[in-house]
């Protein structure tokens, strides 16, 4: 991928400028001078995003539920969000979805691909999006009954996964285990976004 | 609701958007919509629908959380969302496209995850 339009202006400002058109008033309303402020009007900067996906009934609603603020919500069948607030303004929205679609990926800092254990196979489509994508993804196995049943390793290769991608551990039921993966996976992000300045992925219409 | 109702409900709702399912504006599920200036007047004159979801934007709230506590279709919403867009009454915040590439701002995420009460 290019990092360039056609002018040879770098293709971040051109999202850059398509952003500006489509956030409609760009004078963002005055907040100063009012009372103690809710959580969710801890909104001063754009809230992050990360995708939690993987096969059916893998846990990705527990994952998500289990760090999240408040209980997620659906907003279709199999998409649930939820709201983790990390500082006074800085939201995080927490992304569950079975479905790849670039609406759900688009401005994600990256996905956790849970992965079960029993039924690893369910876990290749999503396996095989990512690594198509732009979007940084770590593999997480989900570890229903506390324990796995074989080297970490044995799962990569199971897995048939790049040795660059993250492979953990985690169990989707412990809220410090949910976060201690999202951890990895920003840390992963940082990791890969400081050797490598390509540009943003495409801005879906 | 019997899946009659429940049919002709979607379909009265895609009618509301005059059709249209697609938004002018970039909404994704994470994306917050606000309030700047409350017009009581305004939202009076708005149907149902727009005017719930003028009335719960009053305080800053996610797309996610507008289409689930509305029991609206997220397309739906986007569509009307827009609309209000348009006519300068809601704000649409701008959403964190970048964060993947903003070392500081993944740090400060980070951070966050490592200090939550968990």
């Amino acid at each position: 991928m290019g990092g360039r339009g056609v002018d040879g202006t770098p293709i971040f400002d051109e999202l850059r400028g398509l952003f500006d058109e489509s956030h409609g008033r760009v004078d963002a309303p005055s907040r100063s001078g009012s009372g103690p402020r809710t959580e969710a009007e801890n909104a001063d900067r754009p809230p992050a995003k990360i995708v939690v996906t993987g096969g059916r009934g893998v846990g990705k609603t527990t994952f998500v539920t289990s760090v999240s603020d408040t209980d997620p919500v659906t907003v279709k069948a199999a998409t649930d969000v939820g709201r983790v607030t990390l500082h006074r303004d800085l939201l995080l929205y927490l992304l569950g979805t079975a479905e790849p679609s670039q609406a759900a990926f688009a401005g994600a800092l990256g996905a956790v691909v849970l992965v079960d254990p029993r039924r690893v196979e369910d876990a290749f489509a999503m396996i095989t999006y990512f690594e198509r994508s732009d979007v940084p993804f770590i593999v997480a196995v989900n570890m229903f009954d506390g324990e796995l049943r074989h080297e970490l390793d044995e799962y990569r290769e199971a897995l048939a996964l790049h040795p660059d991608v993250p492979l953990t551990t985690c169990d989707a039921r412990n809220p410090e285990s949910a976060a201690r993966t999202l951890q990895e996976l920003v840390s992963y992000t940082m990791n890969i976004g400081g050797s490598d300045h390509s540009p943003p992925p495409e801005v879906p219409v | 609701m019997d899946t009659i109702s429940m049919r002709s409900n979607r379909i009265r709702l895609y009618a509301l958007t005059g059709g249209r399912t697609r938004p002018r504006h970039h909404l994704l599920v994470e994306t917050l919509i606000s309030v700047p200036h409350y017009d009581p007047q305004f939202s009076a004159g708005l149907l149902p629908e727009s005017r719930a979801l003028y009335e719960l934007a009053r305080k800053t709230i996610s797309m996610a959380e507008l289409s689930a506590h509305l029991t609206i279709p997220l397309a739906v919403v986007r569509v009307l969302i827009s609309d209000l867009a348009a006519q300068d009454m809601v704000f649409i915040h701008p959403t964190g496209f970048v964060y993947q590439y903003d070392q500081i701002i993944l740090e400060r995420i980070l951070d966050g995850l490592k200090k939550l009460p968990v």
